[in-house]
């Protein structure tokens, strides 16, 4: 029942891993590897990230899970894919490894 | 339901019940295991209600002072080029007002409410690990009060709460100020852990039966929410404090530019804390509210699970804000924009719990008491408060108004409307449950006028005055800039709002009266806080079957109280308290508490003692302190663990055990919380490390100078061998082996713990590193340092454990003792090998790759 309760942190907790990784990397990945690559990162993770959450949200929705837990973890998985997105949009947007000017 | 239901009174009590009346005895007995001490003997009391008041006594007193410094503050800068304040007592001033308020007032008290109301609330006796609670006040208290008082000797710490090295490194603050901030607070953080730890083993494993975490009050899920985020987040400032405190007293350059620190670091690691920390505050404000709300509007509480999901969301969100803070130090464009994002991203939560308030004051009827009026100036300023908060979220708009009294504007408006107002709501709300006599409506009408006026005079123009450029911490500033009106009027304001808060002092002495019988649930409440209670709590524990019981069963209270539910009695003898598990709340096992004492009090002011001489540099009698307080614990703890009673009744046909180990046992989750927090610490340290090599790759050492592999495998040597110890020792102890064989293994597995320290210590030594060379060096001596002190609590539990074996107390059976100390050492193994692949195995990848 405990790892049932758990498993409603999932989508958070996948947020927080790409959150984690793109913000990491941008130091290590600006140093050694360039631009381009940092966004190529950014973007396949935080495209994995939303796959993984969509798949959780759908499963929990379709009620694969049950309970209190279940429909907790899609609320928390709801709103960790908006975070998620919101998250990679800067890459789109701003040039990597850049100085704020 | 619209209504307070009054459905079901006549059925009968659902199954388990006792029959009534009950024997006279059964109460007798409760009143005799549960009697507080006599006279000024109350203070070695531990019962949460004592405590818990004490608590909120204490917090309240930090905020009437740190509240006298706001107004000194105002008073300077009422008027341009003021002499009332000199330039280095004003630091001085603002430094401890945002100090005291954080760390003395907004965390403490939310604790403080949390260890008064959640027993009550989930129908516990007392808090699981009482004495842990008392000891947690008494270290803030007596800490906290001494911290204060440097004030008054001119010994305050002036650079700013947050304390930005390398001003407050010793080349630009040499005197003590800096040093009393750095011990006084992070020990004051070491016990508001103990509380998180107390009140998270609480809320998960001691509710009534029946009390599902889907039928839990919001408080509780806030309170859970708020002590998870301190687990996580209190160690990286902990490890801050450390290491700045560390770099002040014997030179280890971890944040000094020229041997390679960099004083970001400080800045990442203080706002990995600092940024939750709000979040830490507002959540328990929060829970408050949505319990005041329900109870005001006669109705349950809408999307109440849709707060659920918003609570823990905020808690994740809340961790990936911190660089908001550090807008315009120079990181890279595309990392603000994912601090930026995160920081939209937080305020969804928090639009959700918004708009569930409204929604639950539109289905039903608004009752315009006090409270109600406090929680909507809390709604109106709060959200104000989040709108501005957005504006700085946006990187841009940030870069015009950092530093100046915009954002000063910004965080009273979340802070003051977030925590404070909430709070006197909840001071208004839940008087009666504890004083013969609620609080007066008539003055707390008039304590928030003044509070609202006072407040948005004080604070709205400040916005102005940052936009016109006025910069935070100047302690005055010349005429002719356009910043007058504004000063004037904020300071005006700040005085109404003062008066405010001294019209509530005078209700509380006119009207609070702690220690009678309670005036009892005057607003027609539907939780379990509102049953009516004595110095045991509720007289029998009832089976929860919904979020609002005393709505579903407006008998319940008769019922409580004639002894028909779980545990009319004590049924050991001693004080005791239900564990259930901890997502069903089924009943698990009768937990025996402990009972009052002053061996707590004694830990509690010795530590203190020890933190503070050690500032003074007076470290013999520091030391001497030190031991007198593990002394103290030592006598504390000796008493715990009793040896088992048999199962018992708590119901008719519920017969519980009253002795468990491992994950049934509520120590084991407090060890497994204690590890979580030393996990952070130590991944805020693996953090500190990567950072500073990614600043300052030149002073990591080439492949020639590292450490020689022969002791870096010695070290790992001792760490197996100390491994196959504890294993071979949990093995003897369960088949009830030998006791001398035992503890021969338990002490060779202890000497190879401390000998891989020793073995690290000499092999970069032996390399010619030096802590206090380079931010190399530091970081490098930073990791056996570390694991010293998880290594020396190892110890002491060790110790502890092969006295009780000596004396009969630990045995196949009775292993609570063994089970707590196997997880600690388990956890120093795995750290102590995580630290020596970092700092032995890491500089061979940048060696070879730099």
């Amino acid at each position: 029942m405990t790892r049932f309760a758990l498993a409603s942190l999932y989508g958070p907790l996948l947020w927080a891993a790409q959150f984690l990784l793109v913000y990491a990397s941008e130091s290590l990945a600006c140093k050694f590897l360039g631009a381009d690559a940092h966004r190529v990162l950014v973007l396949t993770a935080s495209l994995a990230a939303a796959l993984a959450v969509t798949i959780l949200l759908l499963r929990q929705w379709r009620g694969d899970m049950h309970g209190t837990a279940a429909s907790l973890g899609v609320g928390l998985a709801g709103l960790a894919l908006v975070a998620i997105i919101w998250t990679a949009l800067p890459a789109l947007i701003l040039p990597s490894c850049a100085a704020p000017t | 339901m619209s209504q307070a239901p009054a459905t079901e009174a006549g059925a009968g009590i659902p199954p388990p019940h006792y029959d009534r009346p009950r024997p006279p005895q059964e109460l007798v007995g409760l009143e005799e295991v549960w009697r507080l001490p006599k006279g000024w003997r109350v203070l070695s009391a531990i019962n949460n209600s004592v405590v818990g008041y004490l608590y909120i006594g204490a917090a309240f007193l930090f905020f009437l002072l740190a509240g006298i410094l706001g107004l000194l503050i105002r008073t300077q800068l009422a008027v341009p080029g003021n002499g009332f304040l000199s330039q280095d007592t004003y630091n001085q001033i603002f430094t401890m007002h945002g100090t005291v308020m954080m760390f003395l007032f907004a965390v403490p008290a939310v604790e403080a409410l949390g260890v008064l109301l959640l027993p009550q609330m989930l129908g516990a006796r007392d808090l699981p690990f009482p004495r842990l609670g008392a000891f947690a006040f008494w270290a803030y208290f007596v800490g906290g009060l001494v911290f204060f008082a440097t004030l008054f000797f001119d010994l305050a710490p002036s650079g700013g709460w947050f304390m930005y090295p390398p001003l407050t490194g010793t080349a630009f603050s040499p005197g003590m100020g800096a040093d009393f901030w750095l011990l006084g607070i992070g020990f004051i953080e070491i016990s508001a852990i103990a509380g998180a730890i107390e009140i998270i083993v609480g809320v998960l494993r001691t509710r009534a039966p029946g009390m599902t975490l889907d039928r839990m009050p919001i408080f509780a899920w806030t309170m859970l929410v708020f002590a998870a985020m301190i687990v996580f987040a209190f160690p990286a400032v902990i490890l801050a404090t450390m290491m700045l405190e560390v770099e002040r007293a014997f030179g280890w350059p971890f944040f000094i530019t020229a041997k390679g620190g960099d004083p970001l670091l400080w800045q990442h690691l203080f706002w990995f804390f600092g940024h939750p920390e709000v979040y830490i505050i507002f959540l328990p404000a929060a829970g408050m509210v949505s319990m005041i709300v329900p109870a005001m509007a006669q109705t349950e509480l809408v999307g109440h699970r849709l707060i659920v999901v918003a609570l823990i969301a905020t808690g994740f969100f809340s961790f990936g804000l911190w660089v908001h803070h550090m807008f315009t130090t120079g990181i890279p464009m595309v990392s603000l924009g994912f601090f930026s994002a995160a920081s939209m991203a937080v305020a969804v939560p928090s639009g959700i719990q918004m708009f569930a308030w409204i929604g639950t004051i539109a289905a039903g009827r608004l009752r315009f008491a006090t409270p109600s009026l406090f929680v909507l100036g809390f709604i109106a300023i709060f959200t104000i408060g989040g709108l501005s908060g957005v504006m700085v979220a946006m990187v841009p708009f940030d870069w015009q108004v950092h530093d100046t009294y915009f954002v000063v504007a910004h965080f009273h408006y979340v802070l003051v409307g977030g925590m404070v107002f909430p709070l006197f709501a909840a001071f208004y709300y839940w008087a009666p449950a504890f004083s013969s006599r609620p609080l007066s409506e008539r003055l707390g009408r008039w304590v928030f006028v003044l509070m609202f006026l006072g407040f948005n005079l004080a604070f709205f123009p400040l916005h102005i005055a940052g936009l016109l450029g006025m910069p935070r911490r100047v302690y005055t500033y010349p005429d002719g800039l356009g910043w007058e009106p504004y000063n004037l009027a904020s300071s005006a304001g700040a005085y109404v709002f003062a008066a405010g808060i001294l019209l509530f002092v005078l209700d509380l002495f006119r009207n609070l009266r702690p220690g009678g019988p309670p005036a009892g649930n005057v607003w027609q409440a539907g939780t379990l806080e509102w049953l009516p209670t004595g110095n045991y709590s509720v007289r029998s524990v009832p089976h929860v079957e919904g979020r609002y019981p005393l709505w579903d069963r407006p008998d319940l209270p008769r019922e409580v109280v004639e002894g028909a539910h779980y545990l009319p009695r004590s049924a050991t003898g001693v004080r005791e308290t239900i564990v259930t598990s901890a997502v069903e709340g089924e009943a698990q096992f009768l937990m025996r508490l402990p009972a009052p004492g002053w061996s707590h009090v004694v830990a509690a002011i010795a530590m203190a003692a020890f933190f503070l001489l050690l500032v003074a540099k007076a470290v013999t009698l520091a030391l001497v302190c030190g031991v007198l307080s593990i002394a103290a614990m030592v006598a504390w703890m000796w008493r715990s663990d009793p040896p088992d009673a048999g199962a018992v009744e708590v119901a008719p046909g519920v017969i519980v055990p009253t002795y468990v180990s491992g994950p049934a046992s509520p120590a084991w989750w407090a060890m497994v919380v204690l590890m979580l927090v030393a996990a952070a610490l130590y991944l805020s340290y693996v953090f500190s490390y990567l950072f500073l090599w990614t600043v300052s790759p030149q002073v990591w050492p080439p492949l020639s100078r590292l450490p020689d592999a022969a002791w870096t495998w010695a070290a790992f040597g001792c760490l197996s061998a100390s491994a196959l110890a504890l294993a071979a020792g949990d093995r003897v102890l369960r088949r009830a082996g030998p006791p001398i064989l035992l503890a021969a293994l338990v002490t060779f597995g202890l000497l190879a713990l401390v000998g891989a320290i020793a073995l690290d210590v000499r092999a970069m030594s032996a390399a010619g590193i030096a802590p206090t060379r380079d931010a190399f060096g530091a970081v490098t001596f930073m990791a056996p340092l570390l694991q010293g002190q998880v290594t020396a609590a190892v110890v002491v539990i060790g110790l502890f454990a092969l006295a009780r074996l000596a004396a009969g107390r630990l045995t196949a059976e009775r292993r609570v003792v063994f089970d707590t100390l196997r997880l600690l050492w388990l956890y120093a193994l795995g750290q102590g090998a995580l630290g020596l692949a970092l700092t032995h195995g890491f500089p061979h990848l940048a060696g070879a790759g730099g």
